[in-house]
């Protein structure tokens, strides 16, 4: 490959293979020394385990060279640019780790008598009240674990909501631009999903809406809308869809994946939402830590606080407790759901202040521009409307070229040192390329990954390539994942099966 | 400008001439003028944007609100534990910390990897065929089995039968779970010696043919539960789902899988993760061979690449919502991935030989415990019971002992009548809980605190 004006592109470099970890193993070998045993030790009389469980014995520099060297295999953020679309790949600021790792605010247990927790009480009550003011809604829990548990929670409140009306409802309206989570949620929120397809604009028509709520009228629980929708563009229709909606006493529900391009610049409670779940590890710089964890604080509007989850954080006299209430839907997740990313994001919050939470929405949105607007010199964009934090670009013209589908793409752009975009969604534009730079990266990056794509689009167009055997420089090429459906090996001890 | 925007103002206007804009605004043109006349955010004191420094004073001064604890006795679900450096040091390693969900297998073989390892150390402590990559924590991973159970039985509106010795969270996560679309779980009472009551388990399986029946090991009264004929007093129709609050206690005891369990969930973050008031934790999900295709979360498998060499990836990825969407095994996108790192460290590092003494150690503290407070007149409420690390004791006059302990700085346990629904035969009773980091002195301050007064 012939170094272009991106200069990072990847080598074969001195990349080392490793089997597991149980493969290092040494019969006899120990480990990390516990503390010291003060008082005799005993064995249970019944039910001992016969045969102690097979781990691995090894030593700590073992251990270290171990995972030290798996990690060298993975590709970050902290190594290059990570576009992925609607995932909201951005700098994760390392002064939040260092702050969650606080002795007093990670080695506190949730059943501690409150008096003994006001700082961690404290921190749960000041981020569920930033996030309402960011949402513009009335109250907010920060028990859900990640996003799709906030879906469930925001369904299941709305469920609980219809309930206490003495209405039994059964769809819920979804577009089709959704991520998968949404109609997930649904079915385990107990509702049927009504798909609606989005219109030749890519934004949802009030019509359609309007036509769903004249066929299923009262049996309508809510609609789930993402806003942004995962094809970057602002649903232009949102307070007409809402009044459509609330006019048979259905909720609006936002999924607040995409908050990241317009937080601070609009407020989703002022477009008729009346519940919506936040993304901490997207909008609000928690580390994604290769799937998690995250945390999907859930902001309402005041009719359906009663029936949030308990308990509640509550702050009467200049005292943090916790209440219960009466009508709560109950527990979403143990104890106060994932109270480290809390610290993270409250962290960040306080980092930005105001005007820096506005600056993101705007660095993130003017970013996204650039790339859309460099980008559909060579690819064929999906929509051409203004578009938000991402925009959709697709294979159509390196298809009609050189028959070079989207996975080839982005296994291409592997050896160019990127990681790729989202790809094959959203599903309503085939071979779809979502894109997403986020405000952290610099208009230099920006640019190198333009060149990148180029590259690629040149390569296709002048015939020289059809990456069929990308990527070539991973510590793996192109994994077979059709043989790892068909034969499962899903523990070491199914390689003998 | 913030620190982690790098964009510059000379850069802005670039992008704006590029685009033929004017003005960034422009750009948000499409957003209905109501609603973005009205975003303005008012932050009220948090207004300001604060520097490094000022974040650690802030987060510092919050910490020290937690302070006033030297020792506490408190678990019923979160344990404490003492975390080896390297556990720590490598999670912070970019490359974990800040990469993705392992989608493209060929620049995330490190996650795949140490994911497969996870699956494989969990499969062997609990005895069974098949783990996946992690759930949020016990409680929704006991949750998703009983699920999981009503879609392997085909009967959306199935029963569920949970036994009412299950941590209080795990029953309210499970019930807020199902009820949304299934019958409200329905309780097992407990026996007088605090074990699962199996006369009643026969009743109520005989009167609702369940989908399947959830017991835990240990309970959250800490009781280790002989389970060994529970599976033939089950129909086969019906799945006996075991909850393990604590993973660490299958390291002395037998596996869940060995007693006939068709799916074992628990609770995992003792093992290399901090307490963090409740969470980020890490639960677990493990079943038989033949469940895999309905279980719900990610799955790692092994597999070759196009160079014939052996490679990770992702796997039955058909069960998942990105891909089956309203009708996926469930509705999981994000998990633990981090947290699973960093039990699969812990472990390897505590090894074979140092898993099965943590579990030692922890009932080695506990039989002290309980002998010395048998001693002083502060017997367990149930004490013919097996135990592991934890159990309650009745303790007269608790609330004052309580009191007095905490201005000591010592959390005693989690006193219990609030936990049960206010059940009046817990008002005596306090749950507690050792952990490898106390000393023997710090178990008689509880001692004498618990005894006197």
């Amino acid at each position: 490959m012939a170094e272009k004006d991106y200069h990072s592109h990847a080598t074969t470099g001195l990349i080392l293979r490793e089997d597991t970890i149980f493969e290092r193993s040494s019969s006899g070998r120990e480990g990390y020394r516990l503390p010291n045993l003060e008082v005799p030790e005993v064995s249970p009389k019944s039910l001992r385990r016969s045969h102690p469980a097979e781990l691995p014995e090894v030593g700590e520099l073992d251990v270290v060279r171990h995972f030290t060297r798996l990690s060298s295999w993975n590709y970050s953020i902290d190594t290059g640019m990570f576009p992925l679309g609607s995932c909201t790949m951005k700098y994760n600021p390392r002064i939040n780790e260092e702050v969650a790792a606080l002795p007093g605010l990670s080695d506190i247990h949730p059943d501690a008598p409150a008096e003994v927790s006001q700082g961690a009480l404290e921190i749960i009550y000041q981020m569920e009240r930033l996030l309402c003011e960011i949402a513009g809604l009335d109250a907010c829990t920060t028990q859900p674990a990640a996003g799709a548990v906030g879906e469930f929670t925001g369904l299941a409140l709305v469920h609980a909501f219809h309930k206490h009306h003495g209405s039994r409802r059964k769809y819920v309206l979804v577009p089709d631009t959704a991520h998968g989570t949404n109609p997930a949620s649904c079915t385990l929120a107990g509702y049927e999903t009504i798909t609606l397809p989005s219109s030749k604009t890519g934004v949802l028509g009030v019509d359609t809406v309007r036509e769903a709520v004249e066929k299923y009228g009262r049996d309508i629980a809510a609609i789930m809308i993402t806003n942004p929708n995962t094809l970057g563009l602002f649903e232009t229709n949102i307070l007409e869809i809402s009044e459509v909606v609330h006019s048979v006493g259905a909720q609006v529900y936002m999924d607040g994946a995409n908050m990241n391009a317009i937080v601070g610049m609009a407020k989703p409670g002022h477009m008729g939402v009346d519940v919506m779940h936040f993304n901490l590890h997207k909008t609000f710089s928690t580390p994604h830590g290769g799937g998690g964890p995250g945390a999907g604080p859930v902001a309402v509007r005041e009719h359906l606080a009663p029936y949030l989850p308990n308990p509640r954080v509550v702050h009467t006299d200049s005292k943090y407790s916790v209440e219960y209430l009466p009508e709560s839907i109950g527990k979403v997740k143990g104890a106060f759901g994932n109270f480290g990313m809390l610290v993270r994001a409250l962290c960040y919050i306080r980092h930005h202040g105001a005007e820096g939470l506005r600056a993101i929405a705007r660095a993130s949105v003017l970013n996204a521009n650039y790339l859309k607007h460099q980008l559909s010199k060579r690819f064929k964009l999906s929509h051409d409307a203004p578009s938000f934090h991402e925009f959709v670009v697709s294979d159509a013209l390196q298809a009609k070229v050189g028959g070079v589908k989207t996975l080839q793409i982005a296994k291409a752009l592997m050896d160019r040192g990127f990681h790729p975009p989202t790809i094959y969604f959203p599903l309503v534009v085939p071979g779809a390329m979502l894109i997403e730079p986020t405000e952290t990266e610099s208009l230099q990056d920006l640019d190198r990954f333009i060149a990148a794509m180029n590259d690629i689009a040149d390569r296709i167009e002048s015939g020289e390539e059809t990456f069929a055997d990308a990527p070539t420089k991973t510590i793996v090429g192109k994994v077979d994942e059709a043989l790892a459906a068909r034969r499962p090996v899903l523990s070491l001890d199914d390689r003998a099966l | 400008m913030s620190s982690f925007i790098p964009l510059t103002t000379e850069e802005e206007k670039r992008i704006l001439s590029t685009l033929g804009a004017t003005s960034t605004d422009d750009l948000f043109s499409s957003i209905p003028p109501k609603i973005r006349e009205s975003a303005k955010l008012n932050l009220g004191d948090m207004s300001r944007a604060l520097s490094e420094h000022e974040l650690r004073e802030y987060f510092g001064s919050l910490a020290s609100k937690n302070a006033g604890l030297r020792c506490h006795f408190l678990g019923g679900g979160t344990y404490d534990n003492t975390i080896p450096a390297i556990v720590n040091q490598l999670v912070l390693r970019g490359e974990f910390l800040t990469c993705y969900t392992p989608y493209q297998p060929e620049i995330s073989q490190g996650t795949l990897q140490a994911i497969f390892e996870f699956q494989t150390m969990i499969c062997r402590i609990t005895g069974m065929d098949v783990a996946n990559a992690s759930m949020y924590d016990g409680a929704t991973a006991t949750a998703e089995a009983a699920l999981m159970a009503l879609r392997l039985k085909r009967q959306p509106k199935g029963k569920t039968l949970i036994a009412g010795n299950l941590p209080p969270d795990y029953k309210q996560v499970t019930n807020a779970y199902l009820s949304c679309h299934a019958p409200t779980p329905i309780e097992i009472a407990s026996a007088s010696d605090g074990t699962l009551d199996r006369n009643h388990l026969v009743e109520l399986v005989k009167e609702h043919n369940p989908c399947s029946v959830i017991v835990a090991v240990p309970n959250y009264f800490g009781i280790v539960d002989d389970f060994s004929s529970l599976r033939a007093e089950l129909p086969d129709s019906c799945l006996l789902i075991v909850a393990v609050p604590d993973l660490s206690a299958l390291s002395i005891f037998e596996p869940a899988g060995k007693l006939g369990a068709d799916v074992v969930v628990g609770e995992a973050h003792q093992l290399g993760t901090p307490m963090l008031f409740g969470g980020p934790h890490v639960g677990f999900f493990a079943t038989r061979r033949d469940f895999a295709r309905q279980m719900p979360g990610r799955l790692v498998g092994e597999s070759q690449d196009a160079r014939g060499q052996r490679a990770y990836t992702l796997t039955m990825a058909t069960r998942e919502q990105h891909i089956r969407r309203e009708k996926a095994t469930s509705n999981i996108c994000t998990n633990q991935g981090l947290i699973a790192l960093r039990t699969t460290i812990y472990l390897s590092f505590l090894g074979k030989t140092g898993f099965e003494r943590l579990g030692l150690m922890n009932h080695s503290l506990f039989e002290y415990l309980r002998k010395e407070l048998e001693g002083v007149g502060i017997p367990l409420k149930f004490k013919n019971s097996l135990h592991y690390r934890e159990g309650v004791f009745e303790v007269p006059n608790l609330k004052a002992r309580f009191d007095a302990l905490l201005k000591r700085g010592v959390a005693a346990g989690i006193p219990l009548q609030p936990k049960m629904g206010g059940d009046e035969t817990f008002a005596q009773s306090l749950l507690v809980c050792v952990h490898p980091k106390h000393k023997k002195r710090d178990l008689d301050t509880l001692i004498e605190g618990l005894s006197h007064g």
